[in-house]
């Protein structure tokens, strides 16, 4: 099981809220996907990340949950993140002068993350399959990632 | 409901309202479980999953395609958009949804008819997903 989650920082033009958008992969195969506006307004990218990170976080967990009942056990599942700050933020548990504002429900992923239950790795925005929930995109950008999310084309 | 037989089989079967599916990673399971049914109770074996809440099924070799082409053809008929142009993207990049009073309003209605329509067309396209999103944030005032 793999995960890929990301924000857009202000993405919304009038309240200047953040998008996070996350997907769950199993195996390959796209299994669920989220795209949702955050409650509370980011001061900064990686802050929005890791809200992004944190909220998707009780999916993953809902999930793995799902996969014990048949047997399977997941453990130190992927989160793929592509801010090294937010990655940060989530695996020591430090508070900084930008960071110390942050809601407590958001510092959730941290315990996971200690136990190793989630392992947040870094990817490049490139590979970031999560970036087509969070921002409209250009046409070559839009197929590279449906490709990637494994969608195809069905003729009825 | 998931059952697991001593062998490491693995029956699933879903129930809603008057409608079953179930699946098995063993064909016999299958077939036990559609006789005993089809014995206690009166029913009608519609055979492999094609068609289930407007969502489509499609199982071939290469692996199972869950798609809404159907759903997605009335929805265009619905709104009479069959004659519309396809583009590529849902949405362009530089495009800003403003709460601004400018512009004509439009059906407030349709407008809300077409967001949960969409929406419910999400369940298998999650490339619409951010657009018909950010679409239903203006609901309250659509211009």
């Amino acid at each position: 099981m793999v995960e890929f989650c990301d924000a857009d920082f202000a993405g919304d033009m009038i309240e200047r809220k953040s998008t996070s958008g996350n997907c769950q992969f199993l195996g390959e195969n796209l299994i669920s996907w989220a795209s949702k506006r955050q409650a509370t307004i980011a001061m900064s990218t990686a802050e929005a990340e890791y809200i992004s990170a944190a909220s998707c976080c009780t999916q993953l967990l809902w999930m793995k949950h799902q996969l014990d009942d048949y047997q399977i056990n997941a453990n130190s599942i992927p989160i793929y993140c592509d801010n090294t700050v937010a990655i940060c933020l989530s695996k020591k548990p430090i508070l900084h002068s930008r960071a110390k504002h942050i809601e407590i429900k958001h510092h959730f992923i941290r315990d996971y993350v200690q136990k190793e239950v989630l392992d947040i790795q870094f990817i490049d925005i490139e590979h970031q399959c999560a970036d087509i929930f969070t921002k409209p995109l250009t046409v070559e950008r839009f197929d590279f990632i449906k490709k990637n999310l494994n969608m195809h084309f069905v003729f009825d | 409901m998931t059952q697991h037989s001593s062998e490491g089989l693995l029956r699933k079967i879903f129930l809603l309202c008057n409608d079953i599916i179930f699946g098995s990673t063993n064909a016999s399971l299958c077939k036990e479980f559609s006789k005993l049914m089809q014995d206690e109770f009166e029913m009608s074996m519609m055979g492999e999953l094609k068609f289930f809440l407007g969502i489509q099924v499609n199982q071939f070799k290469d692996g199972v395609y869950v798609h809404q082409t159907k759903y997605t053809k009335e929805l265009l008929k619905k709104f009479k958009l069959e004659d519309c142009k396809v583009m590529n993207t849902p949405m362009h990049p530089t495009c800003i949804l403003s709460k601004e009073d400018t512009g004509t309003k439009v059906d407030q209605k349709l407008y809300r008819g077409m967001i949960g329509s969409l929406l419910y067309l999400t369940a298998s396209r999650p490339d619409i997903l951010f657009s018909v999103c950010l679409c239903a944030r203006c609901q309250s005032d659509p211009r």
